[in-house]
């Protein structure tokens, strides 16, 4: 929220929404079982906070083999990443100002401190590995099969209805860019009729908004119709999960590169 | 005799009293194997018929019956017998891909991995979607949309497959594509059912021609003996029987 | 590529969680719950998912007013718990910030990730489930009315800045005066419009939604 200012209407980027989740491809990590990636994602999220640079640098360099592997390539990382960048240099920043130490740059009375800099630096090297732990996931592995791994994940916890998670995960997805249609069609209609020069910000804003809800609403009644007509059930199949064979490796490295972060 | 699949007795469902728009008094037996075009001027009553078929909607009165059981009894049963294509393509499709859209209505009845991947991929076969099977369906053309409903559809087994104004918002050749695919499904023994107020397109593979109009059936024959009355019910009449051309010419393909 | 095995089964993991599990859906059943609500569900289901989807294309939904252009995304989150009530709309954030930390792009910035729930806004999308819940509470217990509306909706995004913004200087490090200049005084107005339009679409509506 407090980073608004950094992004205006970005057609592109929603156009592009669904396509640059997933890359197909049949590298060792798009075989391996969603679970395994899962639980090696958030276990390594979770031990990171406790990591210091050296285990921050091999575990960098795994992400890097892995990336590599994968054949995702460093542009489309940078692309997909520049306002997170902004957001670090933004941590960076304000921990270098505020932590007390040795001055390294001084201008004026502002002052920017050694140990300010390494806690900064420490701090944006974690938050950046875990992007980039998030995106190398999301970008080998299929939509389908996370949501079957939530639902797998979920089951076990009593109160949560698994099923309909995944149903809603199904229609998120689904959604997505059927909302960025709707949302540049009313927007265009409306510039088309001159709305940009209403002047009240609120009937700016709610102008976008009714037709967008009365066309989406609809939409949403007619797909719950279609899909009571296609037997909806919460009863359903259960997802099927797709093992490389590699998951007990990859499970006892992860715990052991935790281990690593948290002792190291 | 011929099998009787569907039995429409006295059906009544009325939205608004004051208006009475709705349907009333319907009487109607479908027999396997027949491919009848439902046809009417708009707010006629065919979209409210075929919800009631899928028990989408309750009848006010009167009463419907599947194989000779009411459809009430067993709504699963009566919506695997009788697959349902909605006017708007777009919103009836729910998977993020083509293949899981295609699995959802199976997965809903619980069949077992195996039985799903054979049934979806047997039926994307059918309609020629097995090249697109990994991709997103909000990506597809309008024609690959509708074909992708009628795949999800058939992935159910269903015997009667029903249609609502199949041909709104479709360009030329996906029309021609989408005709072609009718005809198939309709020689593979399904029964057809298709509500549209443009018979031209799809007349000459009909066995039946049901006219609406208000609410009730108001002509019910073979459609070469209803072509010259089709302008009375708001329905225009097809070029070449203006022309005076054969029946089996008319359509789109023949 | 290794050999392909198949998990055919895979509720063999948790044999007792799954009795548990079973046992409680059947004193579902047995309190009354039946048929007809299957498909006022199945609508529920799908109007949480689209509002979470809405709340997921409001980080790229911005209204040019101004130095800081508003951002829609906080505003479908009260909309949330005003249209879906408190259960629901709590459902509904959930799943989005599910998918945020699974890594789908859906936060501001085009970006997702359990990254970008500990990093210094992070306290503003964990926020939205405290808020949604209370924003629903509030509008459930009064009459639906615009003003009554607009109560709630304070309440919610009031909840937002009561947790974003201590969690915004915890991880910046910044002192509580540089905090709330950073991370509040900007958006105050924009939430006001925001607010305030939400109130008035949130009027409207109502009646497509409560039709069903």
């Amino acid at each position: 929220m407090c980073f608004k200012t950094w992004h205006g209407y970005k057609p592109d980027i929603m156009d592009q929404l669904t396509s640059f989740t997933y890359q197909t491809g049949k590298s060792f990590l798009h075989m391996l079982d969603v679970r395994c990636k899962i639980f090696s994602m958030g276990l390594l999220s979770l031990s990171i906070i406790k990591a210091d640079f050296a285990s921050l640098a091999l575990t960098g360099v795994i992400i890097a083999t892995l990336v590599i592997n994968a054949g995702i390539k460093s542009v489309v990382i940078f692309r997909d990443l520049k306002y997170f960048f902004i957001l670090l240099i933004f941590v960076f920043v304000a921990r270098a100002l505020t932590t007390d130490g040795t001055p390294l740059i001084i201008f004026f009375n502002i002052s920017m401190t050694k140990q300010g800099m390494i806690i900064g630096a420490r701090i944006c090297a974690r938050f950046l590995i875990i992007m980039l732990l998030g995106m190398v996931f999301i970008k080998t592995t299929k939509p389908s099969s996370v949501k079957g791994a939530v639902q797998w994940f979920l089951s076990p916890v009593p109160f949560i209805p698994e099923k309909r998670v995944s149903i809603m995960i199904s229609l998120f997805l689904r959604f997505m860019p059927f909302l960025i249609k709707q949302t540049k069609q009313i927007s265009n209609a409306q510039k088309s009729r001159c709305s940009d020069l209403q002047p009240n910000p609120i009937k700016k804003t709610a102008r976008l908004c009714v037709p967008l809800f009365k066309k989406t609403f609809q939409s949403a009644d007619r797909l719950a119709t279609a899909m009571e007509a296609r037997c909806y059930s919460e009863d359903r199949t259960d997802p099927e999960f797709i093992k490389s064979g590699h998951e007990t490796i990859i499970y006892l490295a992860t715990l052991a590169l935790s281990i690593i972060m948290i002792l190291f | 005799m011929k099998h009787k699949i569907i039995e429409i007795i006295n059906l009544s469902h009325i939205y608004d009293k004051k208006t009475g728009s709705g349907i009333k008094d319907i009487n109607l037996s479908i027999f396997k194997g027949e491919f009848i075009i439902f046809a009417g001027r708009n707010g006629s009553g065919k979209s409210t018929l075929f919800c009631h078929l899928n028990g989408l909607l309750s009848p006010g009165s009167g009463e419907i019956l599947v194989e000779n059981k009411n459809i009430k009894k067993n709504l699963t049963r009566t919506r695997r017998t009788i697959g349902m294509v909605f006017q708007d393509a777009d919103t009836q499709i729910v998977g993020e891909t083509v293949f899981d859209d295609t699995a959802f209505g199976p997965e809903n009845l619980k069949f077992s991995r195996e039985k799903i991947n054979e049934k979806v991929l047997s039926s994307l076969d059918k309609l020629g979607l097995l090249p697109l099977k990994d991709r997103n369906p909000s990506t597809l053309s309008g024609g690959e949309k509708r074909k992708l409903a009628i795949a999800g559809i058939l992935a159910m087994n269903p015997e009667v497959i029903v249609f609502d104004e199949p041909f709104s918002n479709l360009d030329y050749p996906g029309t021609l594509e989408l005709i072609e695919c009718i005809k198939d499904l309709h020689r593979s023994g399904h029964t057809i059912l298709i509500a549209t107020h443009d018979i031209e397109k799809i007349v000459s593979c009909a066995t039946r021609l049901i006219i609406m109009d208000n609410g009730t059936i108001a002509a019910d024959d073979k459609p070469v003996n209803l072509l010259k009355q089709l302008e009375t019910f708001g329905i225009r009449e097809p070029c070449a029987s203006k022309l005076g051309m054969d029946i089996n010419r008319i359509s789109w393909t023949s | 590529m290794g050999t392909v095995f198949t998990d055919k089964n895979p509720k063999r993991a948790y044999p007792h969680f799954r009795t548990f599990k079973i046992l409680l859906s059947k004193l579902k059943i047995s309190q009354g719950k039946i048929d007809m609500n299957i498909s006022n569900q199945l609508r529920m289901t799908v109007y949480a998912s689209l509002f979470a989807a809405l709340i997921a294309a409001g980080a790229f939904i911005a209204i040019p007013i101004g130095p800081v252009p508003i951002v829609l995304q906080n505003m479908f989150v009260l909309l949330a718990g005003i249209i879906l009530g408190s259960r629901w709309g709590l459902a509904c954030v959930s799943v989005y910030l599910l998918m945020g930390a699974l890594g789908f792009p859906v936060f501001a910035g085009g970006t997702g990730g359990i990254g970008r729930l500990f990093g210094p806004t992070g306290g503003y999308l964990l926020s939205y489930l405290p808020a949604v819940y209370a924003t629903g509470i509030i509008s459930e217990k009064l009459q639906k009315t615009m003003a009554n509306d607009i109560i709630a909706m304070v309440a919610g995004s009031l909840i937002v800045y009561a947790a974003g913004v201590p969690w915004l200087k915890y991880v910046t490090g910044m002192g509580w005066n540089k905090a709330v200049t950073v991370g509040m005084y900007p958006f105050l107005i924009g939430d006001i419009i925001k607010i305030i339009a939400a109130a008035y679409a949130a009027k409207i509506i109502r009646p497509i939604v409560k039709k069903q």
